[in-house]
Protein backbone atom coordinates (compact mmCIF):
# COMPACT_ATOMS: atom_id res chain seq x y z
CA UNK A 1 0.00 0.00 0.00
CA UNK A 2 1.18 3.62 -0.51
CA UNK A 3 1.63 5.55 2.36
CA UNK A 4 -1.44 8.44 3.48
CA UNK A 5 -1.90 11.28 0.88
CA UNK A 6 1.64 10.35 -1.19
CA UNK A 7 0.87 9.14 -4.81
CA UNK A 8 3.39 11.08 -6.55
CA UNK A 9 5.32 7.58 -7.28
CA UNK A 10 6.74 8.40 -10.76
CA UNK A 11 5.43 4.78 -12.07
CA UNK A 12 7.14 4.88 -15.42
CA UNK A 13 10.54 5.67 -14.24
CA UNK A 14 10.06 2.70 -11.45
CA UNK A 15 8.77 0.26 -13.69
CA UNK A 16 12.20 1.13 -16.13
CA UNK A 17 14.45 0.57 -12.94
CA UNK A 18 12.73 -2.38 -12.04
CA UNK A 19 13.31 -3.95 -15.15
CA UNK A 20 16.83 -2.62 -15.62
CA UNK A 21 17.36 -4.64 -11.94
CA UNK A 22 16.14 -7.63 -13.03
CA UNK A 23 17.99 -7.35 -16.05
CA UNK A 24 21.85 -6.76 -14.13
CA UNK A 25 20.59 -10.09 -11.81
CA UNK A 26 19.99 -11.96 -14.50
CA UNK A 27 22.83 -11.41 -16.24
CA UNK A 28 25.33 -11.47 -12.84
CA UNK A 29 23.85 -15.19 -12.11
CA UNK A 30 23.48 -15.94 -15.69
CA UNK A 31 19.59 -16.90 -14.45
CA UNK A 32 17.84 -19.30 -16.88
CA UNK A 33 14.13 -17.82 -18.10
CA UNK A 34 11.85 -20.13 -15.75
CA UNK A 35 13.71 -18.24 -13.08
CA UNK A 36 11.12 -15.85 -11.45
CA UNK A 37 13.02 -12.51 -9.85
CA UNK A 38 10.91 -9.73 -8.82
CA UNK A 39 11.89 -6.11 -7.23
CA UNK A 40 10.28 -4.61 -4.27
CA UNK A 41 10.98 -1.11 -2.89
CA UNK A 42 9.97 -1.58 0.65
CA UNK A 43 9.17 0.59 2.95
CA UNK A 44 7.89 -0.36 6.09
CA UNK A 45 6.63 1.45 9.28
CA UNK A 46 7.76 -1.44 11.80
CA UNK A 47 9.96 0.26 14.31
CA UNK A 48 12.16 -2.33 13.82
CA UNK A 49 12.57 -2.08 10.33
CA UNK A 50 15.57 -0.34 8.70
CA UNK A 51 14.19 2.65 5.65
CA UNK A 52 13.69 2.59 3.08
CA UNK A 53 15.10 -0.34 0.55
CA UNK A 54 15.21 -2.85 -2.37
CA UNK A 55 14.10 -6.04 -1.90
CA UNK A 56 15.53 -8.45 -5.27
CA UNK A 57 13.23 -12.28 -5.18
CA UNK A 58 15.60 -14.94 -6.84
CA UNK A 59 13.07 -17.90 -7.34
CA UNK A 60 15.02 -20.76 -9.03
CA UNK A 61 12.26 -23.26 -9.53
CA UNK A 62 12.11 -25.95 -6.96
CA UNK A 63 14.95 -24.61 -5.18
CA UNK A 64 14.64 -21.68 -2.03
CA UNK A 65 13.98 -18.42 -2.90
CA UNK A 66 16.96 -16.32 -2.01
CA UNK A 67 16.36 -12.74 -1.12
CA UNK A 68 19.01 -9.84 -1.91
CA UNK A 69 18.26 -6.21 -0.19
CA UNK A 70 19.71 -3.49 -1.30
CA UNK A 71 19.76 -0.16 1.54
CA UNK A 72 18.29 2.35 -1.20
CA UNK A 73 15.22 3.42 -2.56
CA UNK A 74 14.70 1.50 -6.14
CA UNK A 75 15.65 4.63 -8.20
CA UNK A 76 18.21 4.84 -7.66
CA UNK A 77 20.05 1.48 -7.06
CA UNK A 78 23.09 0.94 -9.38
CA UNK A 79 24.45 -2.08 -10.73
CA UNK A 80 27.31 -1.56 -8.74
CA UNK A 81 25.02 -2.25 -5.59
CA UNK A 82 23.45 -5.66 -7.12
CA UNK A 83 27.54 -7.06 -7.62
CA UNK A 84 28.37 -6.34 -4.11
CA UNK A 85 24.91 -7.25 -3.05
CA UNK A 86 25.17 -10.91 -4.55
CA UNK A 87 28.65 -11.34 -3.63
CA UNK B 1 -4.66 0.26 -6.46
CA UNK B 2 -7.33 -0.59 -8.46
CA UNK B 3 -6.54 -0.25 -12.11
CA UNK B 4 -8.61 -1.74 -15.32
CA UNK B 5 -5.26 -3.69 -16.60
CA UNK B 6 -5.16 -5.77 -13.30
CA UNK B 7 -6.23 -9.11 -12.66
CA UNK B 8 -8.30 -9.53 -9.23
CA UNK B 9 -7.75 -11.67 -6.86
CA UNK B 10 -9.96 -13.35 -4.17
CA UNK B 11 -8.62 -15.40 -1.52
CA UNK B 12 -10.61 -18.25 -0.03
CA UNK B 13 -9.98 -19.44 3.36
CA UNK B 14 -12.09 -21.22 6.30
CA UNK B 15 -11.31 -24.46 8.37
CA UNK B 16 -10.82 -28.10 6.81
CA UNK B 17 -14.91 -28.91 5.92
CA UNK B 18 -16.31 -25.70 5.86
CA UNK B 19 -17.10 -25.75 2.21
CA UNK B 20 -14.01 -24.08 0.51
CA UNK B 21 -13.75 -26.59 -2.05
CA UNK B 22 -17.17 -26.52 -2.85
CA UNK B 23 -17.25 -23.16 -3.17
CA UNK B 24 -14.33 -23.58 -5.60
CA UNK B 25 -15.63 -25.73 -7.64
CA UNK B 26 -18.47 -24.03 -8.36
CA UNK B 27 -16.46 -21.26 -9.46
CA UNK B 28 -14.61 -23.55 -11.57
CA UNK B 29 -17.42 -25.08 -13.26
CA UNK B 30 -20.48 -23.35 -13.42
CA UNK B 31 -21.09 -20.56 -16.64
CA UNK B 32 -20.71 -17.42 -15.66
CA UNK B 33 -18.78 -16.28 -17.82
CA UNK B 34 -15.36 -15.96 -16.56
CA UNK B 35 -12.65 -17.95 -16.25
CA UNK B 36 -10.43 -18.01 -12.69
CA UNK B 37 -7.05 -19.21 -12.38
CA UNK B 38 -6.95 -21.07 -9.24
CA UNK B 39 -3.92 -21.30 -6.93
CA UNK B 40 -4.96 -24.64 -4.48
CA UNK B 41 -3.03 -26.11 -1.71
CA UNK B 42 -4.11 -29.75 -2.69
CA UNK B 43 -5.12 -30.74 -6.27
CA UNK B 44 -6.75 -34.04 -4.84
CA UNK B 45 -9.87 -31.57 -3.55
CA UNK B 46 -10.45 -30.24 -6.94
CA UNK B 47 -12.45 -32.44 -8.66
CA UNK B 48 -12.03 -30.23 -11.94
CA UNK B 49 -9.33 -30.77 -14.60
CA UNK B 50 -8.19 -27.53 -15.95
CA UNK B 51 -5.09 -26.14 -16.97
CA UNK B 52 -5.54 -23.09 -14.67
CA UNK B 53 -5.49 -24.82 -11.62
CA UNK B 54 -2.53 -24.73 -10.12
CA UNK B 55 -0.97 -26.37 -6.56
CA UNK B 56 1.24 -24.62 -3.96
CA UNK B 57 3.42 -25.30 -1.69
CA UNK B 58 2.86 -22.78 1.21
CA UNK B 59 6.09 -20.55 1.47
CA UNK B 60 6.24 -17.98 4.28
CA UNK B 61 9.22 -15.57 3.27
CA UNK B 62 10.18 -12.65 5.60
CA UNK B 63 11.11 -9.81 3.32
CA UNK B 64 12.53 -7.83 6.74
CA UNK B 65 13.74 -10.55 9.51
CA UNK B 66 10.81 -11.22 12.23
CA UNK B 67 8.95 -7.93 11.05
CA UNK B 68 4.99 -8.90 10.79
CA UNK B 69 4.04 -6.75 8.02
CA UNK B 70 6.77 -7.83 5.03
CA UNK B 71 6.03 -11.08 5.67
CA UNK B 72 4.67 -12.79 2.64
CA UNK B 73 3.82 -15.82 0.53
CA UNK B 74 6.88 -16.97 -1.59
CA UNK B 75 4.75 -19.37 -3.20
CA UNK B 76 2.22 -17.26 -4.43
CA UNK B 77 4.27 -14.73 -5.70
CA UNK B 78 6.23 -17.47 -7.83
CA UNK B 79 3.01 -18.63 -9.15
CA UNK B 80 1.77 -15.30 -9.51
CA UNK B 81 4.75 -14.40 -12.07
CA UNK B 82 4.04 -17.92 -13.59
CA UNK B 83 0.39 -17.21 -14.54
CA UNK B 84 1.14 -13.46 -15.93
CA UNK B 85 3.01 -15.66 -18.84
CA UNK B 86 -0.16 -16.46 -19.83
CA UNK B 87 -1.91 -13.73 -19.60
CA UNK B 88 -5.15 -13.36 -21.55
CA UNK B 89 -6.14 -16.85 -20.99
CA UNK B 90 -8.18 -16.03 -17.77
CA UNK B 91 -10.14 -13.13 -15.89
CA UNK B 92 -9.37 -13.41 -12.21
CA UNK B 93 -7.66 -15.44 -10.00
CA UNK B 94 -8.43 -17.37 -6.74
CA UNK B 95 -6.43 -18.45 -4.33
CA UNK B 96 -7.26 -21.32 -1.66
CA UNK B 97 -5.38 -21.32 1.45
CA UNK B 98 -5.17 -24.28 3.97
CA UNK B 99 -7.52 -24.49 6.87
CA UNK B 100 -4.84 -22.99 9.07
CA UNK B 101 -2.98 -20.71 7.41
CA UNK B 102 -2.54 -17.21 8.35
CA UNK B 103 -4.04 -14.58 5.69
CA UNK B 104 -1.84 -11.97 6.83
CA UNK B 105 1.30 -12.82 4.24
CA UNK B 106 -1.53 -13.83 2.15
CA UNK B 107 -3.35 -10.16 1.50
CA UNK B 108 0.25 -8.79 2.08
CA UNK B 109 1.41 -10.54 -0.68
CA UNK B 110 -0.48 -8.48 -2.91
CA UNK B 111 1.18 -5.21 -1.24
CA UNK B 112 4.04 -5.78 -0.58
CA UNK B 113 5.93 -7.62 -3.80
CA UNK B 114 5.85 -4.74 -6.36
CA UNK B 115 5.97 -6.83 -9.00
CA UNK B 116 2.40 -8.78 -8.22
CA UNK B 117 1.17 -5.83 -7.25
CA UNK B 118 1.66 -4.13 -10.29
CA UNK B 119 -0.17 -7.03 -11.82
CA UNK B 120 -2.99 -7.98 -9.88
CA UNK B 121 -5.32 -6.32 -6.88
CA UNK B 122 -6.45 -8.21 -4.20
CA UNK B 123 -10.30 -8.28 -4.78
CA UNK B 124 -12.10 -9.41 -1.66
CA UNK B 125 -11.29 -12.26 1.27
CA UNK B 126 -13.58 -14.38 1.31
CA UNK B 127 -13.77 -16.34 4.78
CA UNK B 128 -16.08 -19.95 4.37
CA UNK B 129 -17.34 -20.92 7.73
CA UNK B 130 -19.66 -23.67 8.98
CA UNK B 131 -22.12 -23.15 10.88
CA UNK B 132 -22.31 -26.41 12.82
CA UNK B 133 -19.31 -26.35 13.92
CA UNK B 134 -18.45 -23.02 14.03
CA UNK B 135 -18.91 -22.17 18.21
CA UNK B 136 -16.68 -25.07 18.24
CA UNK B 137 -13.73 -23.33 15.88
CA UNK B 138 -13.63 -19.96 17.66
CA UNK B 139 -13.44 -21.80 20.78
CA UNK B 140 -10.22 -23.59 20.10
CA UNK B 141 -8.75 -22.05 17.78
CA UNK B 142 -7.18 -18.50 17.22
CA UNK B 143 -6.81 -19.43 13.75
CA UNK B 144 -10.71 -19.16 12.94
CA UNK B 145 -11.20 -16.39 14.66
CA UNK B 146 -8.26 -14.58 12.81
CA UNK B 147 -10.13 -15.83 9.27
CA UNK B 148 -13.01 -14.09 10.43
CA UNK B 149 -11.62 -10.68 11.33
CA UNK B 150 -9.39 -10.58 7.80
CA UNK B 151 -12.72 -11.28 6.00
CA UNK B 152 -14.90 -8.82 3.88
CA UNK B 153 -17.17 -11.85 3.12
CA UNK B 154 -17.80 -14.03 5.51
CA UNK B 155 -19.99 -17.14 4.02
CA UNK B 156 -22.11 -18.50 6.86
CA UNK B 157 -22.36 -22.37 5.44
CA UNK B 158 -24.53 -25.02 6.15
CA UNK B 159 -26.80 -22.93 7.86
CA UNK B 160 -29.66 -25.99 7.17
CA UNK B 161 -27.37 -28.00 9.59
CA UNK B 162 -28.26 -25.02 12.74
CA UNK B 163 -31.49 -23.72 14.60
CA UNK B 164 -32.45 -20.47 13.51
CA UNK B 165 -31.63 -19.80 17.21
CA UNK B 166 -27.97 -21.00 16.75
CA UNK B 167 -27.55 -18.92 13.72
CA UNK B 168 -28.62 -15.70 15.44
CA UNK B 169 -25.89 -16.57 18.14
CA UNK B 170 -23.03 -17.18 15.45
CA UNK B 171 -24.17 -13.94 13.01
CA UNK B 172 -23.68 -12.43 17.08
CA UNK B 173 -20.33 -13.90 17.20
CA UNK B 174 -18.93 -13.04 13.73
CA UNK B 175 -20.81 -9.40 14.02
CA UNK B 176 -18.18 -9.08 17.60
CA UNK B 177 -15.32 -9.69 15.65
CA UNK B 178 -16.08 -8.22 12.20
CA UNK B 179 -18.24 -5.46 12.42
CA UNK B 180 -17.40 -4.52 8.93
CA UNK B 181 -17.61 -7.82 6.62
CA UNK B 182 -20.73 -8.61 4.47
CA UNK B 183 -22.10 -12.19 6.04
CA UNK B 184 -23.96 -14.44 3.45
CA UNK B 185 -26.14 -17.52 4.53
CA UNK B 186 -25.66 -20.30 2.21
CA UNK B 187 -26.22 -24.20 3.05
CA UNK B 188 -23.88 -25.91 0.18
CA UNK B 189 -22.43 -22.91 -0.98
CA UNK B 190 -25.32 -22.41 -2.95
CA UNK B 191 -24.92 -18.38 -3.10
CA UNK B 192 -24.92 -16.54 -6.20
CA UNK B 193 -21.05 -16.41 -7.00
CA UNK B 194 -21.42 -12.34 -8.05
CA UNK B 195 -21.59 -11.86 -3.93
CA UNK B 196 -18.21 -13.24 -3.70
CA UNK B 197 -16.34 -12.39 -6.63
CA UNK B 198 -15.12 -9.18 -8.51
CA UNK B 199 -16.17 -7.37 -5.16
CA UNK B 200 -13.14 -4.63 -5.20
CA UNK B 201 -13.78 -4.90 -1.52
CA UNK B 202 -9.97 -3.20 -1.06
CA UNK B 203 -10.84 -0.26 -3.11
CA UNK B 204 -10.81 3.02 -1.15
CA UNK B 205 -13.99 3.51 -3.27
CA UNK B 206 -15.88 0.53 -1.12
CA UNK B 207 -14.58 0.98 2.34
CA UNK B 208 -17.37 0.51 5.31
CA UNK B 209 -19.88 -0.25 2.21
CA UNK B 210 -21.55 -2.39 5.16
CA UNK B 211 -22.43 -0.34 7.97
CA UNK B 212 -20.16 -1.43 11.31
CA UNK B 213 -22.23 -2.92 14.12
CA UNK B 214 -21.49 0.18 16.51
CA UNK B 215 -23.27 -1.99 19.45
CA UNK B 216 -20.35 -4.42 19.48
CA UNK B 217 -19.57 -3.54 23.02
CA UNK B 218 -22.54 -5.77 23.43
CA UNK B 219 -20.90 -9.04 22.32
CA UNK B 220 -17.94 -8.21 24.23
CA UNK B 221 -18.98 -9.54 27.38
CA UNK B 222 -20.51 -12.81 26.00
CA UNK B 223 -17.12 -13.87 25.08
CA UNK B 224 -13.44 -13.36 25.68
CA UNK B 225 -12.76 -13.63 22.24
CA UNK B 226 -8.88 -13.61 20.84
CA UNK B 227 -9.54 -10.96 18.55
CA UNK B 228 -12.09 -8.22 18.60
CA UNK B 229 -13.21 -5.12 16.75
CA UNK B 230 -13.65 -1.31 18.56
CA UNK B 231 -16.14 0.70 15.93
CA UNK B 232 -15.40 4.74 16.67
CA UNK B 233 -17.60 7.29 15.70
CA UNK B 234 -17.54 11.35 15.44
CA UNK B 235 -20.21 13.42 14.52
CA UNK B 236 -17.70 16.66 14.98
CA UNK B 237 -15.11 16.95 12.44
CA UNK B 238 -11.93 15.72 12.89
CA UNK B 239 -8.55 17.97 12.86
CA UNK B 240 -6.24 16.09 9.72
CA UNK B 241 -3.11 17.65 11.91
CA UNK B 242 -4.02 15.59 14.83
CA UNK B 243 -5.93 12.42 13.24
CA UNK B 244 -3.18 11.97 10.36
CA UNK B 245 -0.48 11.73 12.70
CA UNK B 246 -1.81 9.62 15.32
CA UNK B 247 -3.28 6.84 12.81
CA UNK B 248 0.14 6.77 11.72
CA UNK B 249 1.73 6.53 14.60
CA UNK B 250 -0.95 3.68 16.04
CA UNK B 251 -0.26 1.58 12.84
CA UNK B 252 3.35 2.05 13.32
CA UNK B 253 3.19 0.59 17.18
CA UNK B 254 0.14 -1.45 17.47
CA UNK B 255 -0.05 -2.87 14.22
CA UNK B 256 1.21 -6.34 14.85
CA UNK B 257 -1.67 -7.02 16.59
CA UNK B 258 -3.72 -4.69 14.33
CA UNK B 259 -5.03 -7.34 11.56
CA UNK B 260 -7.25 -4.71 9.43
CA UNK B 261 -8.72 -1.28 9.88
CA UNK B 262 -11.31 0.72 7.67
CA UNK B 263 -12.28 4.68 7.91
CA UNK B 264 -14.27 7.52 6.44
CA UNK B 265 -13.20 10.44 7.70
CA UNK B 266 -14.94 13.91 7.70
CA UNK B 267 -11.98 16.77 8.30
CA UNK B 268 -12.73 19.88 9.58
CA UNK B 269 -13.32 22.39 6.32
CA UNK B 270 -12.84 19.38 3.87
CA UNK B 271 -15.65 19.03 1.60
CA UNK B 272 -14.32 15.43 0.63
CA UNK B 273 -14.65 11.78 2.54
CA UNK B 274 -11.16 11.01 3.36
CA UNK B 275 -10.95 7.29 3.70
CA UNK B 276 -8.34 4.86 5.47
CA UNK B 277 -7.19 1.20 5.51
CA UNK B 278 -4.89 -0.93 6.83
CA UNK B 279 -3.70 -4.74 6.82
CA UNK B 280 -1.39 -4.91 10.08
CA UNK B 281 1.24 -2.06 9.27
CA UNK B 282 0.69 -1.42 5.89
CA UNK B 283 -1.61 1.79 5.48
CA UNK B 284 -3.48 3.44 3.08
CA UNK B 285 -5.22 6.54 3.03
CA UNK B 286 -6.82 9.25 0.40
CA UNK B 287 -9.39 11.80 -0.07
CA UNK B 288 -12.65 10.44 -2.00
CA UNK B 289 -15.59 11.85 -3.40
CA UNK B 290 -17.38 14.75 -0.87
CA UNK B 291 -19.75 14.33 0.71
CA UNK B 292 -23.20 14.61 -0.23
CA UNK B 293 -25.64 17.81 0.44
CA UNK B 294 -27.51 15.74 3.11
CA UNK B 295 -25.16 13.35 3.96
CA UNK B 296 -24.10 13.69 7.76
CA UNK B 297 -20.65 14.05 7.96
CA UNK B 298 -19.93 11.28 10.27
CA UNK B 299 -16.19 9.77 11.07
CA UNK B 300 -16.56 6.36 11.53
CA UNK B 301 -13.12 4.42 12.02
CA UNK B 302 -13.21 0.47 12.82
CA UNK B 303 -10.09 -2.02 14.33
CA UNK B 304 -10.00 -5.25 14.09
CA UNK B 305 -7.46 -7.44 16.01
CA UNK B 306 -5.77 -8.88 19.09
CA UNK B 307 -5.56 -7.68 22.60
CA UNK B 308 -6.42 -3.94 21.32
CA UNK B 309 -5.80 -1.17 24.20
CA UNK B 310 -9.92 0.32 23.41
CA UNK B 311 -9.18 2.94 25.82
CA UNK B 312 -5.92 4.34 24.34
CA UNK B 313 -7.44 4.53 20.67
CA UNK B 314 -11.04 5.95 22.16
CA UNK B 315 -8.65 8.70 23.78
CA UNK B 316 -6.75 8.90 20.75
CA UNK B 317 -9.14 9.54 18.44
CA UNK B 318 -11.22 11.71 20.68
CA UNK B 319 -7.86 14.03 20.76
CA UNK B 320 -8.27 14.09 17.02
CA UNK B 321 -11.77 15.94 17.06
CA UNK B 322 -11.33 18.99 15.80
CA UNK B 323 -11.61 21.11 18.83
CA UNK B 324 -12.25 24.94 17.23
CA UNK B 325 -14.07 26.07 14.51
CA UNK B 326 -11.82 27.07 11.59
CA UNK B 327 -11.37 31.18 10.98
CA UNK B 328 -13.93 32.64 9.19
Amino acid sequence: MISLGVRARRSVDLKEASESIKSWVRQSLSLPSDTVVTVSEITCRDVKCPGVETAILVMPPGEPTRLVKIPAPLLDVQPGDIEAALR
Amino acid sequence: MTTQSTIPVTVLTGFLGAGKTTLLNRVLSENHGKRYAVIVNEFGEVGIDNDLVVNSDEEIFEMNNGCICCTVRGDLIRIIEGLMRRRGQFDGILVETTGLADPAPVAQTFFVDDDVRKNTRLDAIVTVVDAKHLAEALEDAHEAQEQIAFADIVVLNKTDLVEPATLDTLRGRIRAINPVATIREAERCNLPLTEVLDRNAFSLERILEVEPDFLDSMHEHEHDDHVTSLSLVSAEPLDPNAFLPWIQEIVQTLGADILRMKGIIAFRGDPDRFVVQSVHMLLEGDHQRAWKENEPRTSRLVFIGRNLPKELLRAGFEKSVASEALPS
